[in-house]
């Protein structure tokens, strides 16, 4: 086979067909051959090209060696990223960073390392490979592949631990980076963070670390738990923080002044979701606020992160989806929450701010 | 820098607005992208287009017709018309917009078959294997089958004629450009050395109308040629001679090597440029049609045609255009001159040297 198969040669505008909308911006070639993008960083992420740059351009035979690569295949991969703006090749063979590439720095304030490197992974792309098998069942494809569900999958194998544990903590800075600009904690005394195997408490203790005068409740499963408590012994912050294992249905700990619940509704059916706001509202303390955060769907045609990450939920969980703020407003007034706020942030995430409504008490157990 | 940020931009298909966004949020886009090539592949596999050629449907309607879950139709459904391909009106039906039209197999400039191709799973699984391929130096391809590429498709009619048409219809803007940038009206006989199904030679005779044309090529390749000159009306003026890259081609006073020579190391290309050479006479012209890579870090796009020559191919590789040039000085022949199209691919003229 010709590998020119694989170019996006139809970059001249073709004629289109009858009843078109706008022209479109993108052309479809290019969304056709995104998963080379795809792979291509993953690439980078994981051979930690971009740590290897961080004092200065290297010539590629001594990258290569730096991050055991084959110099002349490593220059192939570099030359494709540097096309699109990440690294630069800054004269013959010789590559350095770009702000885009810096992105990929482990010790960047916002790394996207763990987060481009998992994508590549082999379970995570395998999962994607079979995308079909979801569609045409329903079912998660993940679980048709391994024969065992996600979750189940993340606590036995040490290769999907590492790979989801580390991008996790980077979409957990990128949402505490997020939430700490759009939302004040002023005259918070209990924070209490709950979280579905999004991290190890880092964005409580960035939270906590702004405001002296609060202290968190962090809670999550059991498996992630212990860790996250593991983790931060010894730090200052650990006096501050209390470690819950906890799983729905299960009561919630008590007399938080706000409860940020993230990622935590997008892993449940209705159903469940409901189940887990009626655990908040019964622990919810007098004048107490919930704080929901989660990536949203935008209404109609319109462009949402939300509605490609939908996608992840489809393939990994049985249940989980996310949901338009409509829909969130909906499940939150059904479990006694009236909606104060909605806040975007410039990232992909929105907050949910909501208190205990007077009126409508019924949905309390 | 924001020429790359918007292409990458639209790689990652991302859309929206780009350049005003932090870097880490432009990353995230762009990590997002990959998604959207699968959902392309799942919708093809499905044939939704297809079903929607006659009007919208509702995803229950159309999850029956497809045989598939409606609920998880309509969420993939739902990512991709974020970015204009199909659309949902109020009522909640899918309808085809100008970009979901190239997903249906006959329309014009028409994506359906590449997607079949690429999103088969052993080129997806190829693509997963581009970190073992960075590390040991072997391509993707035969590290995961024990064999290459060609032996293992020999024995998959149904593939190989997949790559046949996919080839055709990728080909198609850039034989497009190539017609437009180079006058062929001088030639008499066009002979096409392995480029597959026949389409530039047919456009080529279909503009000069005194011309003859040959295809030569494998088998599987000349049944593709076969029945799209007989579409054209062509049959008569073109010939159609069986036989593979490294032998003697027929002679014609123009020889087209078109997206040949990158699918092989030096070694083997310049075999290749040798068995034409020999059939070549004085005032001949063999063209090499390829992509010369330019210098630096502009967004070209053979960049990543490279990559996949090197996940595909032991020595495949895409060149600058001085290695074309010396390529075919180890072969006899001198480049008269480079003609560059609207395309991203150009006519390398060899003349004998």
């Amino acid at each position: 086979m010709n590998p020119e198969l694989a170019a996006p040669t139809a970059r001249s505008t073709q004629a289109r067909p009858s009843a078109v909308v706008a022209a479109p911006k993108v052309p479809m070639i290019q969304f056709v051959n995104s998963y080379r993008l795809g792979q291509l960083l993953s690439v980078a992420a994981r051979l930690g090209v971009a740590d290897a740059l961080a004092s200065g351009p290297r010539p590629i035979a001594e990258l290569a060696e730096a991050t055991g690569a084959v110099a002349s295949s490593l220059y192939r991969v570099l030359r494709a990223l540097a096309a699109l703006g990440v690294f630069e090749e800054v004269e013959p063979r010789v590559f350095g960073l770009t702000p885009l590439a810096a992105t990929l720095r482990s010790d960047a304030p916002v790394s996207l390392r763990g987060a481009a490197a998992m994508l590549g992974e082999d379970w995570h792309w395998r999962t994607w490979s079979e995308l079909g098998h979801s569609v045409r069942t329903g079912a998660p494809a993940f679980d048709a592949i391994f024969g065992l569900e996600f979750n189940r999958a993340y606590e036995q194998d040490p290769a999907i631990q590492g790979s989801f544990d580390q991008a996790s903590e980077d979409l957990e800075k990128l949402a505490a980076a997020s939430i700490r600009a759009a939302y004040s904690f002023d005259g918070v005394r209990l924070l209490v963070n709950v979280e579905a195997a999004g991290g190890f408490g880092g964005l409580l203790a960035g939270i906590l670390n702004e405001y002296p005068e609060t202290r968190g409740v962090f809670v999550d499963r059991d498996f992630v738990v212990g860790r996250a408590e593991q983790r931060m012994r010894g730090s200052a912050l650990a006096q501050r923080i209390r470690f819950v294992a906890w799983d729905s249905p299960q009561p919630l700990p008590e007399g938080g002044d706000v409860y940020l619940l993230r990622n935590v509704l997008r892993d449940q059916d209705d159903a469940g979701a409901r189940d887990v706001l009626t655990a908040c509202r019964a622990a919810l303390g007098p004048g107490g606020r919930l704080l929901v955060v989660e990536m949203v769907i935008a209404p109609g045609n319109e462009l949402s992160m939300g509605k490609i990450i939908d996608i992840d939920a489809l393939l990994f969980t049985a249940l989980g989806r996310e949901r338009s703020v409509a829909e969130y407003r909906a499940l939150l007034s059904a479990s006694g929450f009236d909606v104060t706020r909605v806040i975007p942030t410039p990232g992909p995430l929105v907050l949910i701010e909501a208190t205990a409504s007077e009126t409508k008490n019924g949905a309390l157990k | 820098m924001s020429d790359a940020v918007d292409l990458a931009a639209a790689a990652g298909g991302a859309g929206g607005s780009r350049a005003d966004l932090p870097p880490h949020l432009m990353m995230v886009r762009l990590l997002g992208g990959f998604r959207i090539s699968r959902m392309l592949d799942t919708l093809v596999q499905l044939d939704v287009a297809e079903h929607l050629a006659k009007g919208p449907l509702s995803v229950e309607a159309l999850a029956r017709q497809t045989g598939s879950h409606a609920a998880s139709l309509g969420r993939v459904l739902r990512a991709v018309a974020a970015f204009g391909i199909f659309s949902q009106d109020e009522q909640g039906r899918f309808a085809l917009t100008a970009d979901a039209e190239l997903l249906r197999k006959d329309a014009s400039g028409s994506v359906y078959s590449s997607v079949k191709v690429f999103g088969q799973s052993w080129h997806w699984n190829m693509w997963g294997g581009l970190l073992e391929a960075v590390r040991t130096g072997r391509p993707a391809f035969e590290a995961q089958h024990g064999v290459d590429f060609d032996s293992w498709s020999a024995g998959d009619p149904a593939l190989a004629e997949a790559i046949v048409e996919s080839k055709a219809a990728m080909f198609e803007p850039s034989d497009d450009a190539i017609l437009d940038a180079y006058d062929f009206s001088a030639a008499s006989h066009v002979v096409d050395v392995c480029g597959g199904s026949g389409a530039l030679v047919a456009r080529i005779l279909a503009r000069n109308p005194r011309m003859r044309g040959t295809v030569y090529d494998r088998a599987v390749a000349l049944g593709a040629a076969r029945r799209l000159m007989t579409a054209r009306g062509l049959t008569e003026r073109c010939s159609f001679v069986e036989g593979e890259g490294f032998a003697e081609p027929p002679r014609g006073d123009v020889l087209l090597l078109r997206g040949v020579l990158h699918y092989w190391g030096d070694a083997e290309a310049t075999r290749i440029l040798r068995a034409c050479r020999s059939v070549m006479v004085e005032g001949d012209r063999l063209l090499v049609c390829e992509m010369p890579m330019p210098a630096g870090n502009s967004a070209f796009v053979g960049k990543f045609i490279d990559v996949e020559s090197m996940l595909l191919t032991k020595e495949g590789r895409e060149r600058s255009e001085s290695e074309y040039r010396v390529l075919l000085a180890s072969a006899g022949l001198r480049v008269a001159r480079v003609v560059e199209t609207r395309a991203p691919i150009s006519v390398i003229e060899g003349v004998i040297a």
